[in-house]
């Protein structure tokens, strides 16, 4: 008769033990510490907007097309990858850039479609050095309308010099952009930034 | 000893009422609490996606409308498309549209849709001077009407050719227009009506030039391209230009047919001008999972 009671104290005390510890496990993993672990979605809502507003300031003071037309990275047709160096600046956009995200990494993607191939393909180019995120990041994007008039910079000597030709005047192959329209519009760009 | 096992089975019985209350507050914080938070993120996500979306297609809509007609025809971006272009324009917005959605659902679930309202777009003519003399006409007539519905005007100055000390040099319509006053001492105001100082400069700090941009009644006044303050038309007022003595610069001003335009056309002070569609209607529809927001969008004249 003891031993059938210390088999049913022994059962009550292991279901007993099995609910304490699984209530101690969820009642540990409700409490949330992504506020103090600088993690989860309400920490890249600062950064994200921050970009936001860096890339529509960059617009805004006409500094992505100069930029984006300053040619001479992969085989010399695509944006040279020093765009984006500082110390000392080389474009107005790398100086934006790194004036209103210094405490922050960043990668520069562009994305646009070639439409000189059967079907259009999306192309996707980086510019400078590709970064790795070391932590949780945002993704923004902006779409800049380049137009055949649009003018053409040249890479030389860590700057960006104006050259007299146009979008419009360069050969299909210098350029990444393929000319899609008979309009004024010559191609649409996405600028992708990945902060973090 | 019976008097012990009882103690420890009771105090062990109420270790696991403890713990059974526990996970089930766990349970029902979880089920009502969470699930509120993460919703109401996404939606202001969603809000704030939706408001960068409508500025940026805004924006690449009004470069798109500036460069449409006139880069070929009048040899700069101007604000207008000719009158004979109009579903040409609409092609190409819907194109634009379809090349934006493409491009965006790259890295996102948006989907664009913005077409253009050739009906609920408003015509007239555009004014401007570019020309190799730059200097502004001198109370050129028949004057144009401004009002708070004109849809743009800009004035790019260089500040040095403002030069009179004694007296204000350079108005749009005296006293009740905007003037570039040139202070003795070498300061430099921007005045709005008789006495509302817009911007000022002193002598050591004075911009190359000074942009003056009014869109629908509202708008600012930079120096060499950075705001400080800005400018509100109330009244109509008819454009002229009151004693602009040596100052140098460009102008566009566009009107619509309801203002005094067709005697203005031909007039030789205020150099070419170009009729067509002055301020354009576009219907914007933006969809992502979360919410559909559709909204009429007029370039110059703000959403309705």
């Amino acid at each position: 008769m003891s031993g059938d009671r210390g088999q049913a104290y022994t059962l009550e005390g292991v279901i007993g033990a099995i609910v304490i510890a699984s209530a101690l496990v969820l009642g540990i993993q409700a409490v949330n510490i992504e506020p103090w672990t600088d993690d989860g979605p309400e920490q890249g809502d600062e950064l994200r907007a921050q970009v936001t507003d860096t890339l529509e300031i960059a617009q805004d003071q006409n500094a992505l097309k100069p930029a984006l037309l300053c040619l001479g990275g992969t085989d010399q047709s695509t944006p040279h990858p020093n765009i984006l160096a500082t110390s000392p600046d080389v474009t107005r956009l790398s100086a934006i850039l790194n004036d209103t995200l210094d405490d922050a990494s960043y990668t520069v993607y562009l994305n646009y479609k070639n439409t000189s191939v059967s079907p259009p393909v999306f192309n996707q180019t980086v510019i400078g050095q590709e970064g790795e995120s070391t932590g949780s990041s945002v993704v923004v994007t902006r779409q800049i309308i380049m137009l055949d008039s649009d003018p053409v910079y040249d890479y030389n000597n860590r700057n960006c010099q104006r050259t007299d030709e146009e979008l419009q005047d360069l050969p299909i192959d210098s350029v990444y952009l393929t000319d899609n329209s008979k309009s004024e519009t010559y191609a649409i760009v996405q600028m992708r930034v990945v902060a973090w | 000893m019976v008097k012990n096992d009882d103690r420890s089975q009771l105090i062990l019985i109420a270790a696991i009422l403890i713990a059974t209350t526990i996970l089930g507050s766990v349970i029902l914080l979880n089920t009502l609490h969470s699930d509120a938070d993460i919703t109401a993120h996404k939606d202001s996500q969603s809000v704030k996606q939706t408001e960068r979306v409508t500025s940026e297609v805004t924006d690449n809509l009004r470069t798109l409308f500036f460069a449409f007609d006139s880069v070929s025809e009048a040899g700069e971006p101007l604000p207008y498309i000719s009158n004979s272009n109009p579903s040409l324009f609409e092609e190409n917005v819907t194109k634009y549209s379809r090349n934006y959605t493409e491009l965006s659902t790259l890295s996102g679930t948006g989907v664009l849709d913005v077409t253009y309202d050739d009906s609920a777009s408003i015509s007239g003519a555009v004014f401007r001077q570019n020309g190799s003399g730059n200097e502004f006409p001198n109370s050129a007539s028949p004057p144009i009407d401004v009002d708070a519905s004109t849809p743009y005007m800009y004035f790019n100055i260089s500040a040095s050719s403002v030069t009179d000390s004694s007296s204000v040099d350079f108005e749009v319509e005296q006293g009740s227009g905007i003037a570039l006053d040139k202070k003795s001492g070498g300061a430099l105001e921007v005045t709005e009506g008789s006495s509302n100082i817009i911007c000022q400069w002193g002598p050591s700090d004075l911009p190359d030039t000074i942009q003056i941009e009014v869109t629908n009644g509202t708008g600012e006044v930079r120096g060499d391209g950075t705001a400080c303050g800005e400018i509100e038309i109330d009244d109509t007022t008819p454009i002229t230009f009151e004693n602009p003595g040596d100052a140098t610069g460009q102008y566009i001003i566009s009107v619509d047919s309801t203002n005094s335009v067709g005697a203005s056309i031909n007039d030789p002070d205020y150099r070419a001008a170009f009729t067509g569609i002055v301020d354009p209607m576009f219907d914007f529809t933006y969809e992502d999972p979360s919410l559909r927001f559709s909204v009429d969008i007029r370039l110059f004249g703000g959403n309705s």
